[in-house]
């Protein structure tokens, strides 16, 4: 089978397209035919040895989708044939032996595609929502929305009755968030415009991709005793402490690192009733073929978000 | 009675003790006279005019302990002649302590036990609650190690104990020898300078449950750097501006949390004092004075305590106060 091998740590030319053979899945193990793979930001991270410590050569990804084609001994919640996502295993290849607990079944009314844009985003989507606190009613700031995680959490906020808000650079962007149901989207930086769609009450939760350029922004517009949650961030950035005493605020960092195996599971489980329901909806952007993973990889930091970004594999 | 009045914005000098009325407690309200007054940083912030003014002049101050006069009507929990200790921030319409008397709401007021001098009941307030707040807020537990940075003061030294009576470890810094030596004497397990990184380092280990930072924003960068992963670094000072880092912070999973005395829920201040009565009737939770002013000479200690180096609490006592 073909799959991506990360040979060499740093930029995307230590990424080659290469025939790769697989044993048979292990105990406990799945055996998928990949038609679609995640492309997260984490990702690139990994590759550029920013976070993590990976050893080359290594396979990429960790979201995918596709058809369970053998399973090893132990396995018991899934069978050849069945219609998968997978959330934690390689996946930028055509094939992967993923832990049990890394498969769940896909709805029959979801594409590939969106099972390969469910893992990352929505588990962190979800947990950081679960972790800023917010209950119904609240009015819940969405910084990135129109991308894989911002889309998941603005479908996920208003499933759980918050009032979401996002915001886009873009107005494509702008019109997808307010397409799954924010109650507005705005441009990152129209303080006076996110002020007023609270009426001026603030935010008693915001989630934000980019912490050290929204901080200072996030900081005025909390609500007093409001959590910030800090899913993405550069930095250091220089803030006046009286907006970050003065209110009581927390800035809360958030890392899918500490999301314990059986608070996945639980996620997972939580999820299915969403997208059951059509609650929740994997919004796809770019497509880019398994050859140009680099490009895909390169273009969530240089381009703007109107939804997730996926590799095919058909 | 006679009262430190605040005449205007400003310096030491702005303040004027003046003779003033004072009505009958109304209902539900305590009149105390005054035996000693606890001095919060707040205090000076108010009266050089950083929070909305109140109405010119005014008498400022939140904390207070003293000896019951009167009490208005519907006043359950408290008999003329208890002693007591004064809290009242956010309570009521605050305390207008710097006095020789004032009226207010029974939820602000709190027995004293006998063996404790007014001075340490004037020292309670504003400290412990803030101490235990702040000790909630970082989400220390039992058997866990945490940082106090700036141990020293009134609020570090509270939640020193506060840590101690909770079963929570403190390693705690203060800039002087002195202020050390009162650290370790409040139970902390090292007490070190602000300065001595590789000595915090060591002691952190993979890091420490929580940092509270009382001492300054500067430090802000360290304090995550020293916190576990998954940690809560508590900031309770004010200076400007502060360098957040903001990626160490995503990358540990790290929450920064800023208290403020003026996000205080309805209540959540009468539940800490509940929780506090057993400790102080125990004698586990005692504060420690570290400069008595006449309160005539509220201007001065005011600046002195903002000068840091303390160890332990400011009070003023009133003229009543000294035979007491």
């Amino acid at each position: 089978m073909r799959a991506i091998v990360v040979r060499a740590l740093g930029g995307p030319e230590g990424m080659h397209l290469q025939e790769e053979t697989l044993p048979p899945p292990g105990p406990g193990e799945v055996r998928v035919r990949l038609y679609a793979a995640g492309v997260n930001p984490v990702d690139r991270m990994t590759r550029l040895g920013a976070v993590g410590q990976a050893a080359v050569p290594y396979i990429p990804g960790s979201d995918g989708a596709g058809e369970v084609i053998a399973v090893g001994p132990g396995v018991t919640r899934v069978q050849v044939g069945d219609r998968v996502y997978v959330a934690g295993a390689p996946t930028y290849a055509e094939e992967t032996n993923a832990p049990e607990a890394a498969v769940w079944p896909l709805p029959a009314h979801l594409s590939f595609e969106q099972g390969a844009a469910i893992g990352i985003p929505y588990l962190t989507a979800w947990r950081a929502l679960t972790l800023s606190g917010a209950v119904p009613g609240d009015w819940v700031l969405v910084h990135g929305a129109s991308g894989g995680v911002g889309m998941a959490a603005v479908q996920i906020g208003r499933a759980h009755g918050l009032r979401v808000v996002g915001t886009a650079s873009t107005e494509a962007g702008r019109e997808l968030v307010q397409a799954h149901g924010a109650e507005a989207a705005l441009a990152h930086d129209d303080l006076e415009g996110l002020k007023a769609v609270t009426s001026g009450e603030g935010y008693p939760a915001i989630l934000t991709m980019r912490g050290a350029q929204t901080l200072d922004l996030d900081l005025r517009l909390a609500k007093p005793l409001g959590t910030i949650v800090v899913i993405g961030a550069t930095g250091p950035v220089t803030v006046q402490t009286p907006d970050l005493l003065g209110k009581t605020v927390s800035v809360r960092g958030y890392t899918n690192r500490q999301v314990t195996p059986e608070e996945r599971v639980r996620i997972h489980h939580a999820l299915a009733g969403l997208f059951q329901a059509g609650l929740a909806r994997p919004v796809i952007g770019r497509r880019y073929p398994l050859e140009q993973a680099g490009e895909a990889q390169e273009s969530l930091f240089r381009e703007p978000a109107t939804g997730k970004v996926v590799l095919t594999l058909a | 009675m006679h009262a430190m009045l605040v005449t205007q914005p400003g310096g030491p000098e702005v303040f004027a003790w003046e003779e003033v009325p004072l009505d009958p407690p109304g209902p539900g309200e305590v009149q105390v006279q005054i035996l000693a007054v606890g001095v919060n940083p707040v205090d000076r912030r108010v009266r050089r005019g950083e929070y909305p003014a109140a109405r010119l002049p005014f008498i400022p101050g939140n904390d207070a302990a003293g000896v019951v006069t009167a009490v208005g009507s519907g006043v359950e929990r408290i008999r003329v002649g208890d002693r007591v200790y004064v809290s009242a921030s956010h309570i009521g319409r605050g305390g207008a302590t710097y006095a020789e008397a004032t009226n207010v709401l029974e939820a602000a007021c709190w027995p004293l036990p006998d063996g404790f001098s007014f001075a340490e009941g004037a020292a309670l307030g504003l400290p412990y609650t803030t101490g235990y707040r702040a000790l909630a807020l970082s989400q220390a537990r039992p058997g866990d190690t945490i940082l106090v940075r700036g141990a020293s003061g009134g609020v570090g030294t509270a939640v020193l104990q506060w840590a101690r009576v909770l079963g929570i470890a403190t390693v705690g810094t203060a800039s002087t020898e002195a202020g050390r030596q009162h650290v370790l004497a409040q139970g902390a397990r090292a007490a070190l300078d602000h300065r001595d990184r590789e000595g915090l380092k060591a002691l952190a280990g993979s890091g420490f449950a929580a940092v509270i930072d009382v001492a300054a924003t500067e430090h802000l960068t360290d304090d995550v750097a020293l916190t576990a992963p998954g940690g809560h670094v508590v900031m309770v000072s004010v200076s400007t501006p502060a360098t957040v880092p903001i990626r160490d912070i995503q990358g540990k999973g790290i929450t920064l949390v800023g208290v403020s005395g003026r996000t205080w829920r309805p209540g959540e201040q009468e539940q800490i004092h509940r929780r506090l009565q057993p400790w102080l009737f125990a004698g586990a939770i005692r504060p420690v004075i570290w400069r008595r002013f006449p309160l005539q000479e509220a201007g001065a200690a005011q600046e002195v305590q903002a000068e840091g180096g303390a160890v332990g609490k400011v009070v003023l006592i009133p003229p009543a106060g000294e035979t007491a």
